[in-house]
């Protein structure tokens, strides 16, 4: 087995819901988000489109922890806190052997899927959101998505892609050839981020 | 420092990937992983144990997603997209997902709360009182204005923040007003379109679109002034996949918006200009005999004849006696006979000529209506509108050959002075074209049921029922409660309340609400969950329910369902729900008959959940209770369809003359004069944003408000969650306006006009044409660096179509 996702970029509205699902599904403390819907745009402000008027465009990227098969971040990591589920293709993160060194951060292309709790994690509300049985969150740790390993691993499927009101978040085994996202990537032009890194993600884009 | 992780800082493409690859088809990867077993030893199942209910999110986003509402130790901890009976209704967005976080976040208002006596309103000094305290002077007060002024001296504001039918605008609150003979200033939100529309197809004001699904049928979409990827996701998420199947969508809008940058066709406009584009592609169809004939015969009101000398329709009641409770039957020309007849008893009738009948001169309507339409031309309206005379000609050679257009319309024209000839005027275009009434073809973006019609009757009028007075509209409130009368006689108001309103924030020309209609209110009654503007200056603040805290229902929006709303939390703190709220108001005032102690949820809800409508669909409290939601499709499996078999105007056919021109509310204006030009479709333009205005040589700049996917209008204003990732209001600004007034990114402006003022951070945005600017909408008043943006918007309405103007404002911009 090898999960991963296809993001439809042609049906992706940049909406935020995949990224707001996935911080209350996760408990994320404040300002962490594991999942951002980055503007592919004109400007450095969200949503600002490229071109002049008329002739403007734009594309909306939503980015999380990449999945790859071959992980920058697990080559690095001095403990093993990082590290590839072979069953499943899933990049996991131990936050208990975490010690903070951040070489991960530094090695993964991706800037901003892995994020760093420097100081004891706050929060919005005074209670749990989100699944019951998602690790809790410590300070000094590096962390990121896990593809909902909580659910995955009971029978679910990812918060973000129920989430997605696009419909345009797809998951499932790309070693299955029959599987809606082994199919998709073989028939859709799509794309990855950053292949020259070598990391061969498991995230595809369908342009 | 945990901002180094920060949520908003490098939300762009730029500085995050150097370079990406396309590869066509990528192959499915090689993969040496054995599919051994899933170690699901330490992993937890899905949490389907915690749904404590079912619900569903009753914003005015004018889309009803429903939600599994998980719970532990009584708290909501997920809100999970659940089912409708088709896949594709399931909905989301980050503002109904995040909910949890208006019903437990800091703003939440917990107790009841008085202003500090001697503080000024607005200074934020507050005083937590009890409910009893409450109710006591409450009913204090409304009794003794009441017994000083009258009743209708207390007026009742009902917003938009609940689509609960007993909890929401419709719902209990009416019963208490018309119990206590309030006065309810007319609505005047969202309503041009409806009154626009309703003159070709008769559905009113708010039943004019087909359901999201219809578009699947549609040839070609046509999203004209509205922006439903920002702002209606749940029907855009039909149109994307009508795209997949084929559908072409085209989008004509002033500003390259959001969903024009998915269509397959966009085409720029100037403001306000839409209803002369629709009127001269009216008229090059006809001169091009591009015209659906066989539905303009069929289906149309074209071969009525209309009298020279009174303008009405030749009627049976011109020649004999009807009966009040007959139908006064429609006279047609039959060329045969060469006679009058009415309609349905010839040959077929001639749909032109002018003919003398009994020494009556009449002329079909289509007639006239072509006479009107011919001083419509192409190449005026590319001066007009902006658009070049080709683009004009093709949009109307596909609104003739398309083989069924729908057009998305909503509230984007609705904003302006003359949104209701703009509406109009694409309603007789679409009823020329035979776009409306079958698959595919009509107006889509608000789909409200209309089969099911609920017993509101039986929810409003309670023993004792005096009804709420409705004299003049929301946008003369504050004259009235600043002079104390209304058309030259005593009119006293002396308090309002805020009933799921924030009127505040929402209304135009927030200097009239603030400056003259607050100074002249001894009282104001906030009711709500946050802050609002509107509870920040009242006197008394009542904590209400939100919607994951009561029982509820509602027919959905857009959808074919009524949908149940489980009480699945207690409400917080000290907050209480509308029915508990009214009924402890009722009785406080002496009307214990309209509001017995006894009376819970389910006495009004069964009220208003009876009658023949009702059964007909087998909808009761019980199965909603049961089922969740309930299909109102009338043709099964059929998406509903606006005047499938006939529309709703006395003859049951569209119309292409209005016989009877009124005015959507009477409050005493004059109408006269405009009355014998209300019959035919014609084009005005707009008060301030037309380029002709006086308005337009003092201030070059249109200002509208964005409807983003951050708010639903003020609600979800200060969601923390939403917040990380859209901290503050943003003005936006076209490049060509910024560099004459050199504002860079992120400076500080002043925007400002004769009404008022904001200062705000810009930022340039080059889907803005020159001349226009914009700003997310929903951002309270405290959220301002100075002022607010509903100080600058256009106060007045139209005579006809008395809808709030928005966007019918211009302002100027400098940098601070
Ligand atoms: S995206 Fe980054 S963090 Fe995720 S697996 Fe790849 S290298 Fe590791
Ligand atoms: S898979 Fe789970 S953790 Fe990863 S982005 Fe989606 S919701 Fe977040
Ligand atoms: S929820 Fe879906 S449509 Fe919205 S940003 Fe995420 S992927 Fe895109
Ligand atoms: S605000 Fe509207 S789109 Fe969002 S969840 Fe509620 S009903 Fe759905």
């Amino acid at each position: 087995m090898h999960y991963g996702f296809a993001i439809d970029q042609e049906r992706c509205i940049g909406c935020h819901t995949c990224a707001v699902a996935c911080k209350i599904e996760n408990n994320l403390p404040n300002e962490i988000w594991w999942n951002r819907i980055l503007t592919d745009g004109g400007s450095n402000e969200m949503d600002i489109p490229r071109g002049s008027f008329p002739d403007n465009s734009i594309d909306y990227l939503p980015v999380n922890c990449q999945h790859c098969e071959n992980p920058a971040c697990v080559r690095v990591c001095p403990v093993g806190a990082t590290y590839k589920d072979e069953a499943t293709g899933i990049v996991r993160q131990d936050y208990d052997k975490c010690i903070g060194c951040r070489m991960c951060m530094a090695a993964c292309p991706y800037t901003g899927v892995r994020s760093f709790n420097w100081q004891e994690p706050e929060y919005m509300l005074d209670y749990t959101l989100g699944a019951k049985d998602s690790p809790e969150h410590q300070r000094h740790t590096v962390e990121k998505c896990t593809m909902c390993w909580h659910r995955v691993a009971g029978g679910g499927e990812p918060e973000c892609v129920k989430a997605c009101p696009g419909r345009a978040r797809i998951w499932g085994d790309l070693d299955d050839p029959n599987s809606e996202i082994s199919k998709l990537i073989s028939s859709r032009e799509c794309k990855q981020l950053l292949p020259e890194e070598g990391t061969k993600p498991s995230v595809y884009y369908l342009v | 420092m945990s901002n180094r992780n920060s949520a908003q800082g490098g939300l762009t493409r730029r500085g995050f990937l150097k370079a990406t690859s396309a590869a066509a088809g990528a192959a499915v990867i090689g993969s040496n992983l054995v599919g051994c077993a899933f170690d699901a030893a330490n992993a937890g199942e899905p949490t389907e144990d915690e749904i404590a209910g079912y619900g569903v999110c009753r914003s005015n986003c004018m889309q009803s997603c429903r939600y599994a509402a998980h719970v532990r130790d009584g708290k909501i901890v997920r809100l999970e997209p659940a089912d409708y009976g088709e896949d594709l209704y399931r909905g989301s967005c980050l503002r109904g997902m995040s909910y949890m976080h208006r019903i437990y976040g800091e703003n939440r208002i917990k107790y009841p709360l008085r202003r500090v006596d001697g503080t000024e309103r607005g200074a934020g000094e507050w005083e937590r009182i009890t409910w009893d305290e409450a109710i006591a002077e409450i009913a204090q007060k409304f009794s003794s204005i009441a017994e000083e002024y009258g009743p209708q001296a207390v007026v009742f504001d009902f917003g938009t923040g609940n689509y609960g039918e007993i909890q929401g605008q419709t719902g209990i609150f009416n019963r208490l007003g018309s119990v206590m003979g309030v006065s309810k200033p007319a609505g005047m939100n969202d309503l041009s379109t409806g009154y626009g529309i309703d003159r070709v197809l008769g559905t009113g004001l708010m039943y004019f679109a087909n359901e999201a699904k219809s578009v699947l049928d549609s040839s070609h979409i046509v999203v004209w002034g509205s922006n439903p990827v920002h702002s209606t996701p749940q029907n855009w998420r039909w149109m994307q996949r009508a795209k997949e199947q084929g559908t072409r969508i085209i989008t004509i809008d002033p500003v390259k918006s959001a969903t024009a940058m998915k269509s397959d066709e966009y085409y720029p406009i100037k403001p306000t200009t839409d209803g002369y584009l629709a009127l001269a592609m009216s008229n090059y169809i006809i001169e091009n005999d591009l015209q659906d004939v066989e539905f303009i015969k069929k289906r149309t009101t074209a071969p009525f004849l209309v009298r020279q000398d009174t303008g009405m329709l030749l009627r049976k009641s011109d020649f004999e006696e009807v009966p009040e409770d007959a139908e006064d039957e429609f006279y047609v020309w039959d060329p045969e006979r060469n006679t009058a007849v009415l309609y349905g008893t010839g040959a077929d009738p001639a749909l032109e000529g002018s003919y003398e009948y009994e020494g009556i001169t009449v002329t079909t309507s289509y007639t006239l209506l072509k006479e009107q339409l011919s001083q419509y031309v192409v190449a005026d309206a590319a001066a007009e509108t902006g658009m070049t005379e080709e683009t004009i000609e093709h949009l109307a050679r596909m609104f003739a050959e398309g083989d069924a257009i729908s057009v998305n319309i909503s509230f984007g024209m609705d904003h302006y002075n003359n949104g209701y000839q703009s509406c109009w005027a694409i309603a007789i275009l679409m009823a020329l074209t035979g776009n409306v009434g079958r698959d595919g073809a009509g107006f889509t973006g608000i789909y409200l049921n209309t089969a099911l019609a609920l017993n509101i009757p039986g929810l409003w009028a309670a023993p004792g029922f005096k009804g709420m007075t409705t004299a003049f509209p929301m946008t003369l409130l504050h004259e009235v409660a600043r002079d104390q009368e209304y058309n030259g006689e005593p009119y006293p108001i002396k308090a309002m309340v805020a009933i799921l309103s924030n009127s505040a924030s929402n209304w135009p020309s927030q200097t009239n609400y603030l400056e003259e209609l607050l100074p002249n209110l001894d009282f104001l009654l906030a009711m709500d969950m946050e802050m609002t503007d509107t509870a920040r200056y009242s006197d008394m603040i009542l904590p209400t329910a939100s919607f994951y805290e009561n029982e509820d229902f509602r027919k959905a929006h857009n959808l074919p369902y009524i949908v149940h709303q489980d009480k699945v939390i207690d409400p917080p703190f000290e907050a209480k729900d509308d029915v508990e709220i009214a009924g402890l108001i009722g009785r406080a005032l002496g009307y214990a008959e309209a509001f017995p102690e006894e009376y819970t949820f389910d006495d009004y809800a069964n009220m208003l959940l009876s009658g023949p409508a009702v059964e007909a669909f087998g909808v009761s409290l019980d199965r909603l209770r049961k089922d969740g939601y309930i299909e109102l499709r009338t043709v099964p499996g059929k998406p509903g369809i606006v005047g499938r078999e006939k529309f709703p105007t006395e003859s049951g056919l569209a119309q292409l003359y209005t016989e009877k021109p009124a005015p959507r509310v009477m409050y005493g204006q004059d109408v006269t004069e405009r009355f014998p030009k209300e019959h035919l479709v014609y084009y005005r333009p707009s008060a301030e944003v037309s380029e002709r205005s006086e308005a337009a040589k003092t201030y070059p700049l249109v200002f509208i408000q964005e409807h983003t996917r951050w708010r639903t209008h003020s609600q979800w204003f200060n969601s923390p969650i939403l917040r990380e990732l859209d901290p503050e209001p943003l003005f936006k600004i076209s490049p060509e306006d910024a560099a004459d007034r050199g504002i860079a990114d992120r400076d500080v402006v002043e925007v400002f006009n004769d009404r008022g003022h904001m200062v705000v951070k810009a930022i340039i945005d080059p889907s803005l044409p020159k001349g226009m600017t914009r700003m997310p909408k929903g951002w309270q008043r405290d959220q301002f660096i100075e002022g607010g943006y509903q100080e600058l918007t256009y106060p007045h309405n139209d005579e006809w179509s008395v809808a709030f103007n928005f966007y019918d404002t211009r302002v100027d911009v400098k940098k601070r």
